[in-house]
């Protein structure tokens, strides 16, 4: 049994340190700007209050991004599918679709796992081993993930060139 | 991938990493907590609180604790370290503790410093078992803690205050409690304390002193004649409880 419980100064250092780390993640898996500064600000109150519940053997921050990726999934459920773009990035998107338009498409239909694998090693720069705490996968389930959405996008980028 | 990359960035241009705030990390856990309590033990808990603190309704242990800025390890001298992790594990600072169990606790009760005022540092810090431990000390001192003392039930509806004024007069060594005057006014209060005044003669509250950042601190203009008790404002001047000080009782306040 590892010793358990995080303090409130190491997650408020987390907070401090990677917080726009963790909104561009959650920005990027509910499609929603605004509805990602909810969801991290909800998790972090949440990991808080359940901070006994962190073993100290685990990551700190792969923790709170599980529990950031619950609360997400949780508002995709009662939102039912992710929210549309703010407008004000309607511009930069539509430049996107010209260029690189069926690559998104086919990313954010990726499987959800090997989305948020995608989303974390990129924006977060989180280990295999992270990600698997995050996801609450093995390291190995994440290699596997990572390799086969990679395979999907290899051959988009491959249609994209030609 | 560069595409990709190119891709992974468009999804985020609205990202509000501008966004960040702790205060409101912070709210949200406390709004966490009320609610929490709210639930199997709401109707009693309320009623405990009507019946102590009619003008308001005070939090729970949460309130306060979270809010000023950590103190990490390595500011605070080594015997410091010692007697607060003693006091926050509720065992005397004579009791011996392996340096590891006085990081382990120290670290358990997140000390904070809530302000700085005149001079003076103020510091809470989370008591095992609930409660808490509140420490004061000068600016510049070689030890970081003047003086120290916990409270099992601060901060709550029944103790909103932890007061560590400065007395002086014959009520301390057991004299009339009506003669007790007061040197300095000063301890920390719970959320929902706007101020803190000193009941005297005739009910009359006076030294009203305004809490900011859970503290309260006054030197000046403290009144010459006896103080009967310290008295806890709302925001709108009312009265949130009296700790009564003068031996047979204290008059209402006025």
């Amino acid at each position: 049994m590892g010793e358990k419980g995080a303090a409130p100064f190491e997650i408020e250092a987390l907070y401090r340190e990677r917080f726009g780390v963790f909104v561009r993640g959650a920005t990027a898996f509910l499609r929603n700007g605004d509805a990602a500064l909810e969801v991290v600000q909800d998790a972090f109150a949440l990991s808080l209050r359940h901070r006994r519940r962190f073993r100290r053997e685990s990551d700190l921050e792969a923790w709170v991004w599980s529990i950031v990726l619950n609360a997400a999934r949780d508002r995709l459920r009662v939102s039912g599918r992710p929210s549309q773009q703010d407008p004000s990035t309607s511009a930069v998107e539509i430049e996107l679709l010209h260029d690189e338009g069926e690559l998104k498409e086919l990313l954010l239909a990726l499987p959800e796992r090997q989305r948020l694998a995608i989303f974390l090693r990129y924006y977060a720069d989180l280990s295999y081993a992270q990600i698997g705490e995050a996801l609450g996968v093995k390291p190995g389930t994440v290699a596997a993930s990572l390799n086969a959405a990679r395979g999907v996008l290899r051959q988009q980028l491959q249609g994209v060139r030609t | 991938m560069t595409k990709l990359a190119a891709v992974l960035d468009g999804l985020v241009t609205d990202a509000p990493v501008e966004r960040s705030s702790w205060d409101d990390v912070l709210a949200r856990a406390r709004r966490t907590t009320q609610r929490r309590v709210g639930l199997a033990t709401a109707v009693a808990a309320l009623i405990a609180i009507v019946l102590a603190t009619p003008a308001l309704g005070l939090g729970n242990g949460l309130m306060g604790i979270f809010d000023g800025t950590p103190v990490e390890p390595a500011r605070v001298p080594a015997s410091d370290l010692h007697v607060l992790s003693a006091m926050v594990h509720g065992v005397s600072p004579r009791v011996p503790a392996s340096r590891q169990e006085d990081a382990t606790r120290f670290q358990a009760a997140s000390l904070r410093q809530l302000a700085v005022r005149e001079g003076r540092t103020y510091f809470a810090a989370r008591a095992e078992g609930g409660g808490t431990c509140v420490a004061i000390g000068e600016v510049g001192a070689k030890h970081l803690f003047g003086s120290m003392s916990c409270a099992p039930d601060f901060p709550s509806s029944a103790r909103p205050l932890l007061d560590e004024s400065v007395w002086r007069g014959p009520g301390l060594d057991g004299g009339k409690g009506a003669d007790l005057q007061i040197s300095r006014l000063e301890g920390f209060a719970a959320d929902g304390v706007a101020s803190v005044g000193l009941l005297v003669a005739d009910g009359k509250i006076v030294a009203v002193t305004q809490v900011e950042d859970n503290v309260y601190l006054r030197r000046d203009d403290l009144p010459g004649e006896p103080v009967l008790g310290i008295v806890a404002l709302d925001k709108d001047k009312r009265v949130i409880t009296i700790a009564c000080m003068a031996r047979g009782g204290c008059p209402g306040a006025k």
